[in-house]
């Protein structure tokens, strides 16, 4: 490209040309982004809950005596079930030991073990109902611990977002486009004499449009840089919180979140940048 | 190389402009346009380039009707012309070099020939002084001059001048001249309008079409020798 001096230079100028809407629309459009990101890291942080507790559904069974050996064994021949062992309580304080983690001193008050021994079943989410029907017709069966309502309400929550970020997608998309092609055309107009001068030169239509196009595209990327920095530091914080109050959340990963972040935000506005450009030719009169 | 057959040209608001009109101008040709103010100089110069659109009659270039060809065909013959308006068509905010590399971006060559190109042209005009110094910092005459560099720069095959030594004194309008009409050494045909016909008499072998209320009344070969 002989002529990207020319045509930075040139974006340059249409850019200061309204300096101070173009900063306010860098910033807006960044914060739409951000917005966006927000919505889809919450999308990523439950959908990703949901996944892994989903394959590790896991029903606990107490019984009322304790013929422990023989009604894994009856359990086990349901089809449901992937997995079944016996949890004795030993087992049972050692994992609350270590749930409470530093609070753990509390067990210390119990003079004997508090907890009981049970059998814990893994098995699909989907098909937890119909195995908790079998199961109940079982009779030395005291009580079914499940864990189907916080599931339940985990799901729902992960489709609310779901479809939260299609609207937020679509939303972001025709506010981006709407503002850059409004600062085309404004860039446009501010130019038009200029425009027309290049004509009768006999400048080819890429070369009178093109740092228009840039113009659009840098405002965007600006602003997609923007949000995806505030997002890295939303990241870091929320990371932070949570591993710190509740440590057994499965969490996605942080550095891939991070890293999914950026080439989110990096790419939709980039996209949107040139397609609002575009637009903002199309619909000026020249 | 430019024929007008029996143009007719009628502004919007009802002005004729240019009545009746058969020019044909030839390659290599030397022309100037006079007549006062207002008898349709500027109107016959836009014609050439397709600014304008005849009411009756057609306008052909290199036997082609310019109003008939598609948008790729017509920017090619603009990029053939180099243009020097009237009230100059400069870009404001940018240097004078800049102006001129402007009218060569788009031929594909590099940014240094560009440049020195540029700056030899300036050098012809006498303004490579101000090579960056802003247009808007420049007086009329210099930005006269600057169009007139950006024009040559595009080594075109047909200038197209209105005016351009409307704001030159009388020793930069004689170099002015000269410099233009030497272009016709490569073969360039050189259109000029003015009002100064007191300088046309130090050319030599040149055309002079007279034009008056839109007519023309005169149309001359002069040799001087
Ligand atoms: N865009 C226009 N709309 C209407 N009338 C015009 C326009 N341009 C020029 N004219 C008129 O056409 C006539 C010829 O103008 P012009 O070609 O500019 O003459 P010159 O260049 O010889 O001064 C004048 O009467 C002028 O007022
Ligand atoms: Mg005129």
């Amino acid at each position: 490209m002989k002529n990207t001096g020319y045509f930075l230079k040139e974006t340059w100028r249409i850019f200061k040309s309204h300096t101070f809407t173009n900063i306010l629309s860098i910033v807006s459009i960044g914060l739409i982004l951000l917005m966006f990101s927000l919505i889809f890291m919450g999308w990523q942080f439950t959908s990703n809950i949901v996944e892994i507790v989903r394959n590790e559904a896991e029903i606990d069974v107490y019984l009322n005596n304790s013929d422990f050996e023989n009604t894994r064994d009856s359990i086990a021949n349901f089809p449901e079930v992937r997995e079944i062992r016996i949890v004795e309580k030993e087992e049972a304080y050692a994992k609350m030991e270590k749930i409470l983690g530093s609070e753990s001193k509390v067990l210390t008050y119990f003079d004997e073990n508090p907890f009981q021994s049970y059998l814990e079943i893994k098995m699909n989410l989907d098909e937890v109902n119909s195995l908790i029907d079998n199961i109940e017709k079982i009779e030395n069966i005291d009580y079914i611990r499940d864990n189907r309502d916080i599931l339940d309400r985990i799901d729902s929550i992960s489709k609310v977002l779901s479809t939260l970020n299609h609207l937020i997608i679509l939303a972001v998309g025709i506010t981006t486009i709407l503002i850059i092609s409004h600062m085309i055309r404004q860039g446009i107009y501010q130019f038009k004499d200029k425009i027309s001068t290049l004509n009768l030169l006999g400048a080819p239509p890429l070369f009178i449009v093109a740092p228009f196009i840039l113009e659009g595209t840098l405002l965007t990327v600006f602003s997609g840089i923007i949000s995806a920095l505030a997002s890295i530091l939303i990241i870091n914080m929320v990371f932070g919180n949570i591993s710190g109050t509740l440590p057994f959340l499965p969490l996605p990963i942080k550095n891939e979140m991070i890293a999914m972040t950026i080439y989110l935000n990096m790419s939709i506005s980039f996209i949107l940048g040139i397609l609002g450009s575009i637009f903002g030719l199309m619909t000026s009169k020249n | 190389m430019i024929d007008l057959k029996k143009i007719t040209l009628k502004y919007r608001n009802g002005t004729v402009a240019l009545k009746d009109m058969n020019i044909e101008i030839r390659k290599g040709e030397l022309v100037f346009i006079i007549g006062e103010s207002g008898s349709g100089k500027t109107s016959l110069l836009k014609l050439f380039m397709g600014m304008v659109v005849p009411t009756e009659g057609i306008v052909m270039i290199d036997n082609q009707d310019i109003n008939k060809m598609n948008a790729s065909h017509k920017r090619e013959v603009l990029k053939s012309m180099g243009p020097i308006f009237q009230e100059f068509k400069l870009m404001k905010g940018t240097t004078t070099i800049e102006n001129v590399m402007l009218g060569l971006r788009f031929y594909g060559y590099d940014n240094n020939y560009i440049r020195t190109e540029a700056i030899n042209t300036l050098k012809k005009v006498g303004l490579s002084h101000k090579a960056n110094i802003k247009i808007e910092d420049l007086s009329w005459g210099e930005n006269q001059r600057v169009a007139i560099a950006r024009a040559i720069a595009r080594k075109p095959k047909i200038i197209i001048a209105d005016e351009p030594t409307g704001n030159l004194d009388h020793d930069n309008a004689v170099n002015i001249l000269n410099l233009l009409s030497s272009l016709r050494d490569e073969n360039t045909t050189v259109i000029i309008t003015t009002h100064a016909t007191h300088l046309i008499g130090l050319n030599s072998d040149v055309r002079v079409i007279q034009l008056k209320d839109g007519q023309m009344i005169g149309d001359e070969k002069r040799v001087i020798s």
